[in-house]
């Protein structure tokens, strides 16, 4: 079964993966953070002022998306700092370490995993906190997330998946995949199996020589 | 991958029909097939078997495995024991399917059969989930899966490796890399 | 010629060759059809199949055929008329004739080396003798001879007086012998009855190459329904045929069901039951199968008040509550359903319904998969004659064909819920038509003509619908009238067919008695109307007995066949 878009999965890291969708759309998310030094006419830009001339005065909190705080930010030039966002604060943190299961990960930031990956990039002192947690969310949602793609056959998934997040809808999504085909199979409504592309280009390629 | 190619590698599998016509050997890519005499058993590949019997041109030989009390004895070894069994057939549930849709009259107690390989299947199936979250509970480097069949891994196989994929990345997250550090600028 | 050895002069001829089926739209032609599919299957025989539905589609598809195909089968049809004068063959194209219309015709059985007619020659066929019917015409020959001959004038004057004698003679015989012919022809051909079913002669063919399975053999048990349904067979063949095929079932079926032995479920099995006469009732209510069973409603005078009294009271005396009766066969409770048919049959029996419970087969497959055979005719004859959408008759006919797979539920279901609307529909027009007083007699036969604008009228524009009809409604009609002559007279339908053409569709059903034969003389009889009046017919459908007719013309050919039939 070939199909014309192959989605690219989010990179999950300190780097974005360049051609993933979910990544392009997570780094639009919003930060929020402080102007360490004051930015001439850079208000207009930061959604701070109204006139085209206005600048941001130092210590003025901003709220930028994660791509321009990325740039923005710099430990020797300290042009703005970033602050984490509460989710990723000892408080959640703590939430999160006594029963993850329960967390609306969808609500709290559709890219729960993966901007928690990308705010490594800020040399903030909890870093190791954070990626800890992160690790383990996921380890202990992962059997929840598992037993209900395998299992929720022909029924409405709406419910089971409107609390994880992005990463964790593609999850579920290919869980329920491997289940949907399987039961189809079982039923006897399989698809019709196909030469794979490269046999097919293959005998392609083999046509044009002998035209040629 | 798709069961319905999993499905295809099976019907390679050999059985033995009793064919009611007679040909001479025949000669395959696959290799030679036959000969067919009326009344004498003869192995053949799954997918020929089906044809012949659809045709009426042979009578079926269920696999010495697709009997109820070999079957119920695996079901039980297979719910007693933590790690997988070895099945009869790589692709016993694939036959089963095949043999049991389309020479069902030749296959006694055919109802029977289906239910306890599908009890087996569904046992294997839970153990296989159970043991996948333990393996990521316990942030195993890898596993020993032996005695599973195509099938069974087809099923779960996308998820567990894009599962076992997002939570690599998230560990090399612990260590403060030093790819991170090179992209200072 | 009759085929005798249907493996060997029919089935191994055909089984190298390009095939075209021609198939007519009737389900005993369509279980035939089924049955040949499935063996040609086992054998890949390449095949081309063709539904027709009349004599015009049957020469159109010919001709547009006849240069890739050298074989062609016909189910069905065919074998009534002379099929080389109406095809004009070419000298190496072989016809297979399996066709359940008598009689056939006469040079259809005596061409030895074109027409190979595949029918059970057990039937009473009664083909007049060749010699009866054919004669060399050797006389002209010796004439000329004659002439030739002699030499002197005395003699050959002799000789003149002789040969005129001779001459005449000869021409006297000649006479004798046509009128003769013409008198033998005429008893042959006067009246058209059906004989064994297509189905169970394709069935015999799989059972003599063993390579029948419990699916043909169920083809065949729906065929033979079907001319039961259809009212084409008499009693005494239809339970002599049952008990032909019961022989098959309890061969195909009698697997010792033991521990060691069970069969899947999902398998399929046949089997003989004696059953209620009521349509449908195992996927409907009783109550609405009560109503729309003809023979029921017949008897109980459903269309009037005192009708319905009768049944409430024949409900009552069953002891069957109505709440029950009028839900869901499947959902009724269980225990009423233990004993319900020898109850039904008790109090039957009390109204006068003796004959409630008949022969017949059914099948179970999985676990909720009952049938019995005269559901599936129902099904898929109204699946045939569908006119809710206005699809190609094709279409309908390949529906019809796949419902009869147990693969398409579906459109098994599909065919069913159509049967009830149907039944539904002829039940309502019968009730109409008794309480309208709309069947007159016209002396030697019943009439009734339906107008234009009667609700479900275009249902009834297709023959097997109005066949239906027609029969339930003399049924009815019989059981009402007190005329006692009018009980003994067949019934002539018409009703509106092509409103912008301006035709009606005509059809003749033999009378409605005990001891009926079946035999339907109005074949012949439309036949001459129609010359004696130049009536502008179309005698298109395989039955005889079914004519399409102009409107203006109507009139006019009645009283020709008034005239002809008293």
């Amino acid at each position: 079964m070939s199909e014309a878009y192959f989605p690219v999965g989010p990179g999950l890291g300190l780097e974005e993966n360049f051609l993933s969708l979910d990544d392009i759309l997570m780094s639009q998310e919003k930060l929020p953070g402080r102007a360490e030094s004051s930015l001439p006419r850079l208000a207009f830009v930061l959604g701070q002022g109204a006139g085209t001339g206005d600048s941001i005065p130092e210590g003025t909190k901003l709220e930028i998306p994660l791509w321009l705080a990325k740039g923005l930010h710099d430990s020797k030039r300290r042009i703005i700092s970033v602050e984490l966002p509460k989710i990723y604060k000892e408080a959640w943190r703590t939430v999160f370490s006594a029963d993850a299961t329960v967390v609306d990960l969808h609500k709290l930031g559709p890219y729960y995993y993966g901007f928690g990956s990308q705010l490594l990039n800020f040399d903030n002192p909890e870093n190791p906190e954070i990626a800890q947690t992160l690790l383990q969310t996921f380890i202990s949602r992962f059997r929840r997330i598992m037993d209900s793609s395998q299992n929720a056959y022909n029924e409405d998934t709406s419910v089971l998946v409107a609390r994880l997040d992005e990463l964790e809808r593609a999850l579920f999504q290919a869980g329920q995949k491997g289940l949907n085909d399987f039961q189809c199979w079982e039923k006897g409504q399989a698809s019709q199996i196909t030469a794979s592309s490269l046999v097919q280009n293959y005998g392609k390629r083999k046509f044009t020589e002998v035209d040629g | 991958m798709e069961p319905a190619e999993a499905e295809f590698l099976a019907e390679k599998e050999l059985v033995t029909i009793v064919p009611n016509f007679s040909l001479d050997r025949i000669h395959l890519i696959g290799g030679d097939l036959g000969p067919f005499n009326p009344g004498l058993p003869v192995e053949v590949p799954v997918w020929l078997a089906i044809n012949l019997k659809q045709r009426q041109k042979c009578r079926l030989i269920p696999p010495e495995w697709m009997d109820v009390a070999k079957l119920e004895e695996i079901r039980e070894q297979e719910r007693k024991e933590d790690t997988f069994t070895p099945m009869p057939s790589p692709y016993y549930m694939e036959l089963t399917k095949l043999l049991l849709n389309y020479a069902s009259d030749n296959i006694p107690k055919a109802d029977e059969i289906r239910t306890l390989v599908k009890d087996t299947w569904d046992t294997r199936v839970a153990k296989l989930r159970l043991s996948a979250d333990s393996f990521v509970r316990q942030q195993e480097a890898h596993a020993k899966l032996d005695n599973l069949t195509l099938m069974e891994i087809n099923t779960t196989g996308t998820f567990l490796t894009q599962a076992l994929d997002h939570m690599y990345k998230l560990r090399t997250n612990l260590q403060p890399g030093e790819s991170s550090h090179s992209q200072d600028f | 010629m009759f085929i005798s050895d249907c493996r060997r002069e029919f089935y191994d001829v055909i089984v190298s060759q390009r095939v075209l089926l021609l198939v007519a739209s009737d389900v005993d032609a369509l279980c035939a059809c089924k049955i040949l599919q499935a063996l040609f299957q086992c054998d890949h025989v390449q095949y081309t199949l063709v539904p027709v539905s009349g004599w015009q589609e049957l020469e159109t598809a010919f001709l547009e055929h006849k240069d890739q195909f050298k074989y062609f089968v016909l189910i069905n049809c065919g074998a009534n008329v002379d099929l080389l004068e109406i095809l004009q063959p070419e000298e190496d194209t072989f016809f297979f004739v399996c066709d359940s219309h008598r009689p056939i015709n006469v040079v259809n059985v005596y061409n030895d080396t074109q027409i190979k007619l595949l029918v059970k020659q057990d039937d009473d066929l009664g083909v007049p003798a060749y010699d009866d019917i054919f004669r060399d015409d050797e006389d002209e020959e010796e004439d000329s001879e004659n002439e030739s001959e002699g030499s002197e004038p005395s003699e050959k004057r002799r000789r003149f007086e002789e040969d005129i004698i001779e001459r005449t003679m000869k021409r006297r015989q000649r006479r004798e012998w046509e009128a003769r012919r013409r008198e033998i022809l005429f008893d042959y051909e006067q009246y058209e009855y059906h004989g064994t079913s297509s189905a169970m002669v394709m069935f015999d063919l799989a059972w003599i190459m063993s390579k029948d399975l419990n699916d043909m053999l169920w083809w065949a048990i729906v065929g033979l329904t079907d001319q039961w349904i259809q009212d084409k067979i008499t009693q005494m063949k239809y339970v002599t045929d049952i008990g032909t095929l019961q022989r098959h079932v309890s061969r195909h079926n009698h697997r010792n069901e033991d521990e060691e032995n069970s069969l899947s479920i999902d398998c399929m099995r046949i089997a003989f039951e004696y059953d209620l006469r009521l349509a449908l009732y195992q996927h409907w209510s009783l109550y609405e199968s009560l109503c729309n069973t003809s023979y029921t409603s017949a008897s109980l005078k459903l269309w009037s008040v005192q009708g319905q009294k009768r049944l409430q009271e024949f409900l009552a005396d069953m002891g069957l509550p109505l709440k029950q009766v009028k839900q869901k066969f499947n959902s009724m409770d269980m225990s009423l359903k233990e004993n319900l048919r020898e109850m039904i049959e008790e109090s039957a029996n009390k109204f006068g319904m003796k004959d409630l419970r008949f022969q017949t087969f059914s099948i179970h497959f999985g676990f909720k998969n009952k049938f019995s055979a005269s559901d599936i005719v129902y099904a898929t004859a109204s699946l045939m004659e569908n006119i809710e959408k206005e699809e190609p008759e094709t279409t309908n006919f390949i529906k019809a064909l796949d419902s009869l797979s147990r693969g398409n539920l579906d459109k098994l279901h599909q065919g069913l819920a159509l049967a009830k609307k149907q039944l539904r529909a002829i039940q309502q027009t019968v009730a109409s038509c008794i309480c309208t007083n709309l069947v007159i007699s016209q002396g030697p036969f019943l009439y009734c003509s339906l107008m234009e604008g009667t609700p479900d009228v275009k249902l009834f524009s297709k023959p097997v619908s109005l066949c239906l009809l027609s029969k339930y409604l003399l049924k009815s009609f019989v059981c009402s009238t007190k005329n006692k002559r009018c009980k003994l007279l067949p019934l002539i339908m018409a009703a509106p067919m092509d409103v912008e053409q301006g035709t009606v569709i005509m059809v003749g059903i033999p009378p409605e008695t005990e001891s009926s034969d079946k035999k339907n003389f109005f074949g012949r009889a439309f036949e001459k109307a129609a010359d004696s009046t130049n009536s502008r017919t179309l005698h298109n459908h395989f039955d005889m007995s079914i004519i399409e007719l102009k409107t203006e013309d109507r009139s006019k050919f009645l009283d020709a066949l008034i005239s002809l039939l008293s």
